[in-house]
């Protein structure tokens, strides 16, 4: 657990005002924190304070302004693929595509440096409860169904790090809580760093170990906190007085910085 | 299926209601024949026009024209419409004059295509290329440029090259909206053919129009009008048989597919 496996050092970004009209735009200032190996870190704050510019940034589709980010690999020999797995907020699925196919697809672009685990993806399936749909296409599967797919295959790959954007806001609250679980399982057994971005307090308690809360204007580091809640977590550990509290002091947070 | 059924009984029904209108129309008002055939003398003319061959003779001539013009047309729009897509500057280049000669209304080049070219199919094809491939440019644009910004995002991150992004991405993504600009187009060529068939031809329906007319032939024009809007109708249909194969996936294609 004492290896950080990303390391973000005083990352800033500016968006250059457009033209005349506009100002810069400081949309993060000085960010720093660590995520280690196999850990669940949830970047917490309210929307617009650079959430998804900072997974962005990590995941270097875009450039910083300012700063560094650190991917620390042992793994020589899987350089050449991709380290991230990336699951955005709306499932990005190719809707000419079946779920499995879909699942696929990464190995599709990289034939030349990945040969297709297909036993691994379809242990994925079943780990995302996803199996008897591998034929079905994306506008036959609701939306937490799709979400599941996306996850099946930031995972496909196997990638050392699990970069997830919202990826149960678009969902109603049952299948959220359907899904948190269903991700925790999927964490557990897969072992992967993740890094989870959500603007849902209960949501980050819920999941993660350590909490990295974010203020806006301009979006920077308010708290990197531990959530020492044991583990396995279920139902009733929302029920616990260490979440509520966990939730309280996070709300308080939040609103004091607004 | 109960309402595809219905939809064929309304469509025999609104069918009957045309004609017997048009019968009705004729007798009330007792119009001559040489302005207003009825219905039967029509249908009697397209039968006899259709079996002596004068349709499918002349009918063949529009359509291959039409074939060739919308083929080559919609080809360089798909051509000049990736690269514009591609290329900001080379878009920047082009769209001034692609808007003048759209602006133009084409028919009044037909003219200068006579002088230039001379009666028949130069001039024809030419018009014909001009129609299809201004919409398949635009919507070939449209299209590639439209894809959502988190599928790019994707594809970065599994590391794609530029040949995987278009391929694997851009294009199944844009044939939709091309899709739609092949409609358009195939309905502009089929008007260019016409109207330069007035114009530069002698042969084709369009010169059967131009001659029924001429003739004061009121059932020859109707029938040939006829003509025309089947054989438009037909080319529509090809171009939405392809689609719905090509389609499937796509949200406007699923009443289609759930009703069979
Ligand atoms: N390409 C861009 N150009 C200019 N400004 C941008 C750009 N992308 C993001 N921003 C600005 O940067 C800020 C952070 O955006 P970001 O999308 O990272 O926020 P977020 O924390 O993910 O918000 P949300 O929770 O709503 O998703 C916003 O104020 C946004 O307007
Ligand atoms: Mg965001």
């Amino acid at each position: 657990m004492n290896e950080p496996v990303v390391s973000v050092n005083n990352i800033s970004k500016i968006f250059k005002g457009s033209k005349k009209k506009a100002k810069d735009f400081v949309a993060l200032e000085n960010i720093s924190f660590d995520v280690f190996k196999g850990e669940f870190v949830s970047l917490l704050g309210p929307s617009g304070c650079g959430k998804s510019t900072l997974l962005k940034i990590i995941s270097n589709l875009i450039p910083s302004t300012g700063g560094k980010i650190d991917i620390y690999n042992e793994n020589e020999t899987e350089k050449k693929i991709p380290q991230f797995g990336f699951v955005f907020q709306d499932s990005v699925l190719l809707p000419w595509r079946t779920a499995l196919d879909n699942a696929l697809f990464p190995f599709e672009i990289m034939s030349n440096k990945k040969k297709a685990d297909e036993k691994h993806v379809k242990r994925l399936f079943e780990l995302a409860k996803l199996n008897g749909f591998e034929d079905s296409y994306p506008r036959q599967l609701s939306g937490g169904m799709k979400q599941r797919v996306a996850i099946v295959r930031a995972l496909s790959y196997n990638p050392e790090i699990l970069l997830m954007d919202e990826p149960f806001g678009a969902l109603d609250a049952i299948t959220r809580d359907e899904l948190n679980n269903l991700l925790l399982e999927i964490w557990h057994s897969t072992k992967k760093t993740i890094l989870f971005v959500t603007h849902s307090i209960s949501e980050a308690v819920y999941l993660s170990d350590r909490i990295i809360v974010m203020g806006t204007k301009p979006g920077r580091v308010l708290e990197d906190m531990h959530i020492d809640i044991p583990r396995p977590r279920d139902e009733d550990t929302k029920l616990s007085p260490e979440f509520f509290n966990y939730v309280k002091k996070l709300r308080v947070m939040l609103k004091n910085s607004e | 299926m109960k309402r595809k059924l219905l939809i064929i009984i309304l469509s025999i029904l609104f069918l009957i209601l045309f004609i017997g209108f048009w019968q009705g129309y004729k007798v009330l008002n007792e119009v001559p024949s040489f302005i207003l055939p009825s219905p039967q003398e029509v249908g009697e003319e397209f039968i006899s026009l259709l079996l002596n061959g004068t349709f499918l003779e002349e009918g063949w001539v529009t359509l291959y024209t039409i074939l060739i013009g919308f083929v080559i047309g919609s080809s360089l729009g798909f051509i000049s419409g990736y690269f514009a897509a591609k290329s900001k500057k080379f878009e920047e280049l082009i769209m001034p004059y692609m808007l003048l000669i759209q602006a133009t209304p084409k028919v009044s080049l037909i003219p200068l295509f006579v002088i230039w070219f001379g009666l028949g199919m130069p001039s024809k094809l030419l018009l014909i290329v001009l129609s299809a491939f201004f919409p398949v440019m635009v919507n070939t644009i449209l299209g590639l440029r439209s894809v959502p910004e988190n599928y790019e995002y994707l594809l970065t991150i599994l590391g794609a090259n530029e040949r995987q992004r278009v391929i694997k991405l851009q294009l199944p993504m844009a044939t939709p909206v091309i899709f739609a600009g092949l409609k358009v187009a195939m309905v502009q060529s089929v008007i260019g053919a016409i109207v330069s068939e007035w114009m530069a031809g002698e042969r084709g329906l369009g010169y059967l129009l131009v001659y029924g007319s001429s003739q004061y032939n009121a059932n020859l024009l109707i029938a040939s009008i006829f003509a025309t809007a089947f054989l438009g109708l037909a080319l529509y249909w090809v171009i939405e048989f392809f689609e719905r194969r090509l389609l499937f996936w796509h949200e406007s294609k699923l009443a289609f597919k759930e009703e069979i």
